[in-house]
């Protein structure tokens, strides 16, 4: 199986990553052993077999709709890398 | 060689027991595992951050507690190593990534993970935290951002991981008992690796709540101890329902303790023989073969019983775990916590640079593999189908545990190997999980022991496992274990030169 770089180069915008040449050509080998090695998967019969997506069968976990005191702005962005006013500040948008 | 027995050298229990009835002070406690640390950290590197004077104070606190007659808990004194993926309010918290650890502006989360609050609640004392793979992603721990822990049975050789750091702190005395965090082995693993017990709780069974989230259908808690009852005393404490939590199980937790000395008379225990399949080094298979022996002295039943699914445990693991990390680190965007690049000029920019500086090659391979099978076209011939291999996987064990009570098996098919030896060889490396991913996959609660040692001296690791929400019965085997053979007393001789 290969990706090929351009799928490799899909995949990272996607993933909001930055490959340089040379990463882009080392992951693309990487991928392309380990998605070989998952194609293993093939061999099975698993038409009729439902799919497990946890390991628990517990669903619609519900809580009491109390309102409950969460973190404080402050608290909430006292690790944001930029501030101001009260809220995250990231490079102009529009 | 023999461990003094200064504190450090101490069982959870003991020093608990003592501290409780004032014979022994917490902050006693504390400095022999000080000391302990900053004479065994120049050669392992297990810890990534410490806080003496914090470490202390909280021992002094603990002290003037037991001298108004007030009963601390169940861990009174006890000084715990905490992985770092785990959130402890206002300390450094890394996961082993740059991403989390910009200079100056480290990530310190603004409150304590349920784990953690157990821990303080029961009167335990946080050491620090401990050296990982990054994001918890790898089995040797040289995936940290922050370089390699080294075990300390050999200096040149990997602790197994990712939970290296606290695996090998345990092991060299310069932690009592530890918490780590096993999504597809990484406390079972790395315990055997360096010759201690790790326990990898039922899924559910213990709160994920401030854990940093690698796998979440697959993340679990657990600790790290060098005895049955130290892990049990730590279980105990850190097991039970949490709401902030939902996938967390709403089970009474038993008494872990006593489980440990329940024995294992009449116990039917399953031998895997697919785990024997998989290239397993010759003198692992001995050791654990002559383990089974004594389990069967001790009146056990040994069975050999079939798990057939147990090859497809890596690719349907690989695909799963990838999945769920491409999600849950969207997260680290440069905006919210962490490490932001500076100029930027757009808010896609920021995102790309931002990550792509703070991340390592192994944690961009596993997002950029768990985007592929998630992607349109892909999902159904990857993802779907490895969710419906999960099923056999499950379902192999449902039909074993019909049979026996428990399984045991290797943990590792080979000991701790040489720095460097796998990590330009992602397949490699993903193999070393080879015989843990299962129980992670079946939601199981499984353990390891060590069980003997190789030629070289390096530790060989038991693994136990069980039905859900049965971790007292792998307790009671390792108890059983433990008080025939002394495997577990064996220490490695590290850092005893200062």
């Amino acid at each position: 199986m290969s990706l090929g770089r351009d799928e490799v180069l899909r995949l990272a915008r996607l993933a909001r990553l930055h490959l340089d040449d040379a990463a882009a050509q080392r992951l693309e080998a990487d991928l392309d052993r380990i998605v070989t090695h998952v194609e293993k998967l093939g061999e099975l019969a698993l038409e009729d077999v439902e799919p497990t997506t946890g390991a628990v069968d517990t669903c619609n976990v519900f809580r009491p709709d109390d309102p409950r005191t969460g973190l404080t702005v402050e608290e909430a962005l006292a690790n944001a890398p930029a501030r101001q006013a009260g809220a995250f500040r990231v490079p102009r948008v529009v | 060689m023999e461990v003094s027995r200064s504190p450090h050298g101490l069982g959870a229990r003991e020093i608990r027991d003592r501290v409780r009835r004032g014979e022994l002070k917490a902050e006693e406690v504390a400095r022999s595992l000080l000391g302990r640390i900053h004479a065994t950290e120049p050669a392992l590197h297990a810890y990534l951050y410490m806080d003496d004077e914090a470490v202390l104070d909280r021992a002094r606190g603990l002290d003037l507690r037991v001298a108004r007659g007030e009963d601390p808990g169940p861990l009174a004194g006890v000084p715990v190593a905490i992985k770092d993926n785990l959130c402890v309010r206002g300390t450094p918290t890394t996961a082993g990534s740059r991403i989390l650890s910009a200079p100056g502006a480290g990530f310190r989360p603004p409150y304590d993970a349920g784990v953690v609050e157990r821990l303080l609640g029961a009167g335990a004392i946080p050491l620090g935290k401990t050296n990982l793979d990054e994001f918890a992603m790898g089995s040797s721990c040289e995936n940290s951002a922050f370089g390699p822990t080294r075990n300390p049975w050999d200096r040149t050789r990997i602790p197994g991981g990712s939970s290296g750091g606290s695996a090998a702190a345990v092991a060299a005395r310069s932690a009592v008992v530890a918490l780590g965090s096993d999504t597809g082995g990484s406390i079972r693993q790395p315990a055997a690796m360096c010759g201690v017990l790790g326990l990898k709780p039922t899924y559910g069974r213990v709160s994920r709540y401030g854990l940093l989230a690698f796998a979440s259908s697959l993340d679990q808690v657990g600790p790290f101890a060098r005895s049955a009852e130290d892990a049990a005393l730590v279980l105990g404490a850190i097991a039970g329902h949490d709401p902030r939590d939902a996938t967390s199980a709403d089970v009474p937790v038993p008494d872990y303790l006593e489980a440990v000395r329940r024995g294992v008379a009449g116990l039917r225990l399953g031998v895997p023989r697919e785990y024997f399949a998989v290239s397993v080094e010759p003198e692992v298979e001995r050791a654990v073969r002559s383990a089974l022996a004594v389990l069967e002295a001790a009146g056990a039943r040994l069975q050999e019983v079939s798990l057939p699914h147990t090859p497809f445990g890596i690719p349907c693991y690989y695909i799963v775990a990838t999945a769920e990390a491409s999600s849950n680190l969207a997260r680290y965007d440069g905006v919210h916590y962490g490490r932001r690049t500076p100029g930027a000029r757009t808010l896609l920019d920021l995102y790309e640079r931002s990550r792509s500086e703070g991340f390592g090659d192994e944690v961009k391979r596993r997002i950029l593999l768990g985007t592929y099978v998630l992607s349109a076209g892909y999902y159904d011939a990857y993802y779907l189908r490895a969710l419906k291999a999960r099923t056999l996987i499950r379902r192999d064990f449902a039909r074993a545990f019909e049979e026996v009570d428990a399984l045991v098996a290797p943990t590792s098919p080979f000991t701790a190997f040489r720095l460097g030896d796998k990590v330009d060889d992602p397949l490699a490396m993903y193999a070393c999980d080879v015989l843990t991913v299962t129980v992670n996959l079946a939601g199981l609660p499984g353990l390891s022991l060590p069980c003997g040692r190789d030629g070289s001296g390096l530790p060989i690791g038991l693994q136990v496992m069980g039905p859900p929400f049965e971790e007292g019965r792998l307790l009671a085997v390792a108890g059983a274990y433990q008080a025939a053979t002394t495997h577990h007393l064996e220490a490695p001789a590290v850092g005893d030169t200062a």
